[in-house]
């Protein structure tokens, strides 16, 4: 988390506060009904737990159910495992999701992020 | 002080008349799902006003998003009671923030009215305005009658906030309905806020 932080110019502090899985999965309703129907470019980034490792079941269904509720919303999605390829997804997704005026969401994969499970 | 037993029961399309016809500097105001947003666009259709469609439970923390990017601005957020019980930790995220320049009005009338009527849990005492003082909202007020209402709107309109003012209503669904254009209506807003919607393509 610390040499992303660093590689997207900004604060850890900033990047600790990003969505978990299942703060994701409490939103649906507002992307579906507010940020979908009325075109807002809300960008998400959601730090992804429930996978490689983890030991909370409740979080592993969660994730499971995470990128499906997305794709049923029609909303872009890309997950960042590697670090020299995350300013260019950051910066393309900002910018299509501004010009698309469509939500996106970055999936941080633990691979990135080297979070513990 | 008045409390919420004593609150007078008012009709929510006069209170929110009585609101908006003492908006004169472009404020923000952001219905809330159902009724609250009908009401509001029946009180006279305005650019500074958005019109929530579907996302219950979001019209102070959407109103907050407004009044943190345009400290300027006054901002209203109109809510009811059964949205704002789906969304309490909004209250704490408001009291936290402090912004002076918004203010919550809730209409109370004890019942998921668009849905049917069913109870809420003010109908058997949860008291809103108490919530949102628990919440660190310390101008949080019942207002006892409608002129005391107007009162309340007018110190919120010149001093500092943030407000909560709870309203008691009564059970009469809003006369006519939004339109549902939710693009039309986010388009219509940003521009009313001085902001010009990007064009795609």
């Amino acid at each position: 988390m610390r040499f992303l932080a660093k590689f997207l110019h900004v604060r850890r502090s900033e990047l600790e506060r990003t969505l978990q899985v299942a703060g994701f999965a409490t939103l649906a309703n507002v992307l579906a009904s507010l940020c979908v129907a009325a075109q807002i470019p809300a960008l998400m980034m959601v730090s992804e737990r429930g996978t490689l490792g983890d030991f909370q079941i409740g979080q592993a269904i969660v994730c499971r159910a995470m990128r499906p509720i997305l794709e049923t919303l029609g909303i872009e999605h890309h997950t960042m495992t590697r670090l020299d390829e995350a300013h260019f997804i950051v910066d393309r997704t900002i910018k299509q999701a501004y010009l698309t005026q469509a939500p996106a969401a970055l999936i941080l994969s633990p691979l990135l992020t080297g979070e513990r499970s | 002080m008045s409390e919420r037993r004593n609150a007078k029961t008012m009709n929510r399309l006069d209170l929110t008349k009585r609101l908006v016809a003492r908006l004169k500097n472009e404020e923000a105001v952001i219905g809330g799902i159902g009724n609250s947003n009908f009401d509001l666009f029946g009180a006279g259709k305005r650019p500074q006003n958005f019109y929530m469609l579907g996302s219950m439970g979001l019209a102070c923390p959407i109103a907050l998003g407004v009044a943190l990017a345009q400290k300027r601005r006054r901002v209203f957020a109109l809510e009811g009671d059964g949205s704002l019980l789906m969304q309490l930790g909004a209250l704490a995220t408001i009291a936290m923030l402090a912004p002076k320049n918004l203010a919550i009005v809730v209409w109370d009338n004890g019942m998921y009215q668009i849905t049917g009527s069913q109870k809420t849990a003010t109908s058997a005492g949860a008291d809103v305005v108490e919530m949102a003082r628990g919440a660190g909202i310390k101008q949080s007020a019942w207002a006892s009658d409608e002129k005391d209402f107007e009162r309340s709107v007018e110190q919120a309109l010149k001093g500092d906030g943030p407000w909560f003012i709870g309203a008691r209503i009564d059970g009469k669904a809003a006369p006519q309905q939004t339109p549902r254009e939710p693009v039309i209506i986010k388009d219509a807003f940003m521009r009313g806020l001085g902001v010009v919607p990007p064009s795609k393509g």
